[in-house]
């Protein structure tokens, strides 16, 4: 089956009328989607005074994408129709947070035993604000579910769901030499190689490294 | 210059099936090695030398009489039957107030934060939104 296109030529006028940069996607999952969107409303800014929810602080436009990745995977073919999402967006708009957000939600929404995920940042101190980020969303958890789910070891920057074992590694890494990995999930912060962007978003990633996204 | 053979040992007294017969009834009665050996007149060593199979045998096989004797009084519908099967039934199958407490192994750090885990959503919105 093809991957769904995320082409939307006519995104000029969407800008301007402040429409969604996101096509109408007929098939999307959209239990899936909304239980998506309801993890990820539920996880809290831990860096902003009172750490609001994500549900009140977080951005439509990024909700829209979580809600697309996670509603992108079909149930029968076992397989999701979205495996690549590129990012651009400018300084100050909480991309970081969101990269974090979104991990912690793909972890959460995980089905698959011993899963590995990724947030890979080009430095180490980028690496560290999003662990920092993820690990506030844990702490912060006002109910304490997400302390009891999942597991931080701060000093390996990883969090593993203690029902999957699936794990969340924040990693340091020049983007062009990462290997040794078989990710099922990757998110690449800050990318400033061949092409400018910022968040590489790569999923079901088992054949598709860095350097070969960075080719597509 | 020739030198005399030395005197040997004497020789210690055979063991005969009447003094291993003994040796195994003492032995299960709970008489002490150091009673034993001196009815049968040797030095408690000689005697857990020549008697082992005779010493832990006959403990053995005094218990094994008796336990057959009351288990066959506690199977018969009688006063002395009842008693005995309280008592068999007290030792052997726990059925005892004073009967030490089960104590379960509490569980690891890392087993007990796992299985709190599995249940941390229960009864909450985050249990029916995620697995």
């Amino acid at each position: 089956m093809e991957p769904w296109s995320l082409a939307v030529p006519d995104w000029r006028e969407r800008i301007r009328a402040g429409r969604s940069l996101l096509p109408d996607l007929p098939h999307l999952n959209r239990a899936q989607a909304k239980r998506a969107i309801a993890i990820f409303n539920k996880l809290r800014l831990p860096d902003v005074i009172g750490t609001p929810a994500l549900a009140v602080a977080g951005a439509d436009w990024f909700r829209e994408i979580v809600g697309a990745l996670h509603g992108s995977f079909d149930p029968v073919a076992r397989e999701r129709m979205i495996r690549e999402i590129f990012l651009l967006a400018p300084k100050k708009s909480s991309k970081t947070s969101y990269a974090a957000a979104l991990m912690v939600t793909t972890l959460l929404m995980n089905e698959r035993p011993r899963a590995e995920f990724l947030l890979v940042a080009p430095t180490v101190s980028l690496a560290h604000i999003a662990f920092s980020q993820a690990l506030g969303m844990v702490d912060k958890n006002p109910d304490g579910f997400l302390r009891k789910r999942l597991h931080v070891q701060e000093h390996l920057r990883k969090i593993t769901d203690r029902r999957t074992k699936a794990t969340l590694e924040i990693k340091a890494f020049d983007t062009t030499v990462l290997t040794g990995v078989k990710p099922t999930g990757l998110l690449l912060e800050e990318l400033h190689e061949d092409i400018h962007g910022d968040t590489w978003i790569c999923f079901d990633a088992d054949q598709c490294f860095p350097s070969d996204c960075l080719h597509h | 210059m020739t030198s005399e053979p030395l005197e040997s040992r004497p020789a210690l007294p055979c063991a005969t099936d009447e003094t291993r017969n003994l040796v195994e009834s003492l032995s299960g009665f709970g008489i002490p090695q150091d009673e034993i050996a001196r009815l049968v007149g040797i030095d408690p060593k000689t005697l857990r030398f020549h008697y082992t199979d005779q010493i832990e045998l006959g403990t053995i096989k005094a218990t094994a009489k008796v336990a057959q004797n009351l288990f066959t009084m506690a199977c018969k519908p009688t006063r002395e039957g009842l008693s005995a099967a309280i008592f068999w039934l007290k030792v052997r199958a726990g059925w005892s107030e004073y009967a030490p407490k089960r104590v379960e192994e509490p569980l690891g750090k890392k087993e007990a934060a796992e299985r709190d885990a599995l249940t941390a959503g229960d009864g909450t919105e985050w249990g029916r939104l995620v697995n």
